[in-house]
């Protein structure tokens, strides 16, 4: 169970004026500037569901998984999981969860991931028949039985996001933070990672947060899903809500044998075009779906096209340019 | 009390098995610190050495008292090397890039974890040369077994106390863009430290003695030696190690609270 | 000439940035160390300016360390970490690619770090020849150009030794090491510590064979006004400039093989 009210965090950053001048200027006296990093934050997740946390860079969505972790210490507000004030940093409350962050590794580097597991086993006083268990099962599910003897520098990406998610594993987290697990990694692999986070959860049971820029991730694993602009929580609720936010529109690719002049059947469609005008991007209703390819099929030259729903990209900055459509959306939930 | 204890013991063994393993795949980075140890104690020795061929005394000690004082120093310092120093080095890193966010989150005291984590097992295998100097110039002070007794503990105490100051120093880092400056000024006190207090002007060193006990951890224990009726030293020097453990627990504290963690 | 002074200008920028290291880094040692040694030897001549040690008086040793101080203030660099970073991150193919080589962006960072060094040399110089004239009676202008100019030459050397020192990153996890090596040792050998007149008359005459005296020695003499011909000198530590140099031409063609070859 994480419920938090009005939870906050600001920041200091410090100015500098551009050019020598400026600098030797800060060099004397320096000018700060508060700059709010999670703006009053409400949430509520009850315990063993999955909740995604999305939103663009520097959104906000870190912050608030440091304050959960007790890494950051919140400006203000309340946040109480599984019983625990994060900040006061309990021991008790650390042995209960797990963070694994995408961009940063807790295996020691120059050794195999099986060393950094035996120092975890003493951190987290693991039995050691548990721990063997454990291992076991995991490398199982993971797929990394040989990997484990091996130096880590030496693994790929993905390998080693496999082995980092075993290391936060290993003490049967309660509460379970996950700060962009996919980051980087290729198609495959990112598919792979959501597999085990999903099977893992069946057979566990436990509270997930997640944050990723990848609408994939959320769309794959969480039911539930909590949209972050700039420190403010700006949508919390069902996934198909969101997505359907900007109706139903569909994606479709084309691509052309030859560059291909603007067409004005393809206006109304917000096209996007490639720098060689072979390829374009329309959004298509999904009731005009089946005619309008008909007719582009029959009018332009075309080698292939396919459909997919809107990339969270194109999702996020239309949400972003007009933020009315959130709204809307939390209203309907 | 007790399995608290058994379990920082455990979780230590396991962070020196973790250093010599990964020591071992750096051959060469091993070799080297050694080499860089033994020339740091030849030319502490040939410092003094050459001074004295042209005097007789420094200020009320002998060559056998500053030679005893410089081997008490390099064992000293060999613990610090060994057990701390890589850690300082670390922390600059650990904070610029969010590494410590990891050991923020593990149940075991993160001071614990973010100062004494890291062992240069190079420089462990080094102590039977600041030893066997100590025990050499101690002998030709003519020490007593009582001293003899207390040499360890008092090594093992300014080594607490060497540790604190610096410890102290390095969370200047938390409040700073770079880190690696705060680890000159670190480098700077030891410099300061390695001399007998008596050569320091009246002001500086009542400041390096009561405000920064720079001069208490090596000058404390070996006056302490030479001289038993000189325990008013000591009194001063276990104050200052108790005062220091209560300004760092206070201090990391303030760390933690301030650390905002890399972004990225 | 533009890109010279535009990077002369943004390292400049980046010093001034961490304002704090670029003082606990570069201008505290030299200032912490002069103040140990002046500590110190004033404690070993007891305060007694009739006494000689050697040829030195108190005043005359006093000044000694002084101008090393200025010298070290000029000449020290402390380039090999930027270089080691450079070629562990694989930037040093991004300067391959780069009209500008890697070899002009060291001279440029070279160029704006000595002429940082020399406003503050120059500047300490000012402000103790104020307060403590009673030491600058007895030199010649014509002297002080002359170790000042043999000052700017031993900073070509010790940029020289820390590239070269840097470039072993192509081979050595860690560089810092031999950094440390070097400096300790260059520290007592070049008479920093203890002038080399001091030292017993064998070693005096084996540092003769090697670039050690001219690196602070020499030149702090030749201020003094006992340095000897400047030609010679100077024709010494162009010799040994020109040896490093070749090593390092050597050095790097190697490592660029090592380098290209491994694809990284």
């Amino acid at each position: 169970m994480i419920t938090c009210q009005g939870l906050y965090k600001n920041f200091k950053t410090y100015q500098k004026e551009p050019g020598f001048a400026g600098t030797l200027k800060s060099f004397f006296k320096r000018e700060y500037e508060t700059k709010s990093a999670v703006k009053p934050f409400d949430i509520e997740i009850p315990e063993g569901e999955i909740v995604g946390l999305l939103g663009p860079n520097g959104a906000g969505k870190t912050t608030l998984i440091k304050m959960f972790t007790g890494i950051v210490v919140p400006s203000g507000g309340t946040v109480n999981i599984i019983g625990f004030n994060p900040a006061k940093r309990d021991r008790r409350y650390r042995k209960k969860i797990a963070l694994v962050m995408g961009q940063k590794s807790q295996l020691w580097w120059d050794l195999p991931a099986m060393d950094s597991f035996q120092l975890l086993q003493r951190y987290y006083e693991i039995a050691e028949r548990d721990f063997k268990k454990r291992v076991g099962e995991l490398a199982e599910l993971l797929d990394v039985q040989k990997l484990l003897n091996v130096h880590v520098r030496k693994l790929s990406l993905g390998e080693r996001m496999k082995v980092e998610l075993m290391s936060c594993l290993l003490h049967k987290p309660e509460v379970i933070f996950l700060d962009e697990p996919t980051i980087g990694l290729d198609l495959i692999a990112q598919r792979n990672i959501r597999q085990f986070i999903r099977d893992y959860h069946h057979r566990n049971h436990c509270t997930i947060l997640l944050t990723s820029h990848y609408m994939a991730d959320v769309e794959a694993l969480c039911s539930r899903l909590v949209f972050i602009l700039e420190g403010e929580k700006r949508f919390d609720g069902d996934i198909t809500t969101f997505s359907n936010l900007l109706g139903s529109e569909k994606n479709v690719v084309f691509d052309f044998e030859n560059s291909v002049e603007e067409h004005p059947l393809l206006i109304p469609f917000d096209p996007h075009w490639n720098d060689d005008h072979t390829r374009v991007e329309l959004r298509i209703p999904h009731n005009r779906l089946k005619e309008v390819t008909v007719q582009i099929l029959e009018c332009l030259p075309v080698v292939e096209f396919n459909t997919e729903k809107l990339p969270i990209e194109r999702v996020m900055k239309t949400v972003m340019e007009n933020p009315a459509l959130l709204e809307s959306a939390q209203r309907e939930n | 009390m007790l399995s608290r204890t058994k379990y920082y013991l455990l979780l230590y063994r396991e962070f020196i098995k973790t250093c010599f393993v990964e020591a071992m795949s750096f051959r060469l980075h091993f070799v080297l610190l050694i080499i860089m140890d033994l020339v740091f104690y030849a030319s502490v020795f040939a410092s003094v050495d050459i001074i004295y061929q042209h005097v007789e005394t420094i200020g009320t000690w002998n060559r056998e008292q500053l030679m005893f004082f410089v081997s008490f120093i390099l064992s000293v310092n060999h613990l610090q090397m060994s057990l701390l120093a890589n850690n300082y080095w670390e922390l600059s890193l650990l904070i610029r890039q969010g590494g410590l966010d990891f050991l923020l989150v593990k149940p075991a005291s993160s001071l614990f974890s973010t100062f004494l984590r890291r062992i240069s097992a190079g420089s462990t295998l080094l102590f039977l040369v600041p030893w066997s100097c100590m025990i050499y110039f101690g002998n030709k002070l003519g020490f007593t077994w009582h001293a003899w007794v207390i040499l360890p503990f008092l090594v093992l105490l300014a080594f607490m106390l060497t540790g604190l100051i610096e410890t102290i120093i390095s969370c200047a880092m938390f409040w700073m863009l770079e880190g690696v400056g705060i680890n000159f000024l670190r480098m700077q006190l030891q410099q300061v430290a390695r001399w007998p207090d008596f050569i320091y002007a009246g002001f500086i060193r009542k400041i390096l003695t009561f405000f920064i006990p720079v001069l208490l951890i090596y000058n404390a224990p070996s006056r302490f030696l030479f001289d038993f009726h000189d325990w008013l030293v000591m009194v001063g020097m276990l104050s200052a190690v108790a005062i220091g453990w209560v300004v760092l627990f206070f201090l990391w504290k303030l760390c933690l609270n301030s650390y905002e963690s890399a972004s990225s | 000439m533009l890109k010279w002074w535009q990077t002369i200008k943004v390292h400049w920028s980046n010093t001034l940035v961490y304002r704090v290291n670029f003082l606990l880094m570069v201008v505290g040692p030299v200032l912490v160390f002069f103040f140990v040694k002046v500590s110190l030897w004033y404690s070993i001549f007891e305060g007694n300016t009739e006494i000689r040690i050697g040829n030195y008086s108190l005043s005359d040793m006093l000044t000694y360390h002084l101008w090393t101080m200025i010298i070290m203030l000029i000449s020290r660099s402390y380039n090999f970490g930027k270089l080691s970073e450079d070629i562990r991150l694989g930037r040093v193919s991004t300067y391959l690619i780069y009209p500008f080589s890697l070899w002009e962006f060291q001279a440029t960072n070279f160029v704006s770090r000595l002429l940082i060094q020399i406003f503050i040399a120059l500047f300490c110089l000012f402000i103790l020849m104020t307060t403590f004239s009673q030491y600058f009676n007895n030199f010649e202008a014509i002297n002080l150009a002359k170790g000042l100019l043999l000052a700017v030459v031993v900073s070509v050397f010790w940029f020289s030794l820390q590239y070269l020192i840097g470039l072993l990153t192509f081979w050595l996890e860690e560089t810092w090491v031999i950094a440390v090596i070097a400096e300790t040792a260059i520290q007592l050998l070049s008479g920093n510590m203890i002038p080399l007149d001091l030292f017993p008359e064998w070693a005096a005459r084996l540092l003769d064979y090697t670039p050690f005296p001219y690196v602070t020695f020499v030149p702090v003499k030749m201020i003094m006004g006992s340095g000897g011909d400047l030609l010679t000198a100077l024709g010494n530590l162009v010799f040994w400039i020109l040896i490093l140099n070749l090593i390092i031409l050597f050095v790097w063609r190697k490592g660029l093989k090592l380098y290209t070859g491994a694809g990284m």
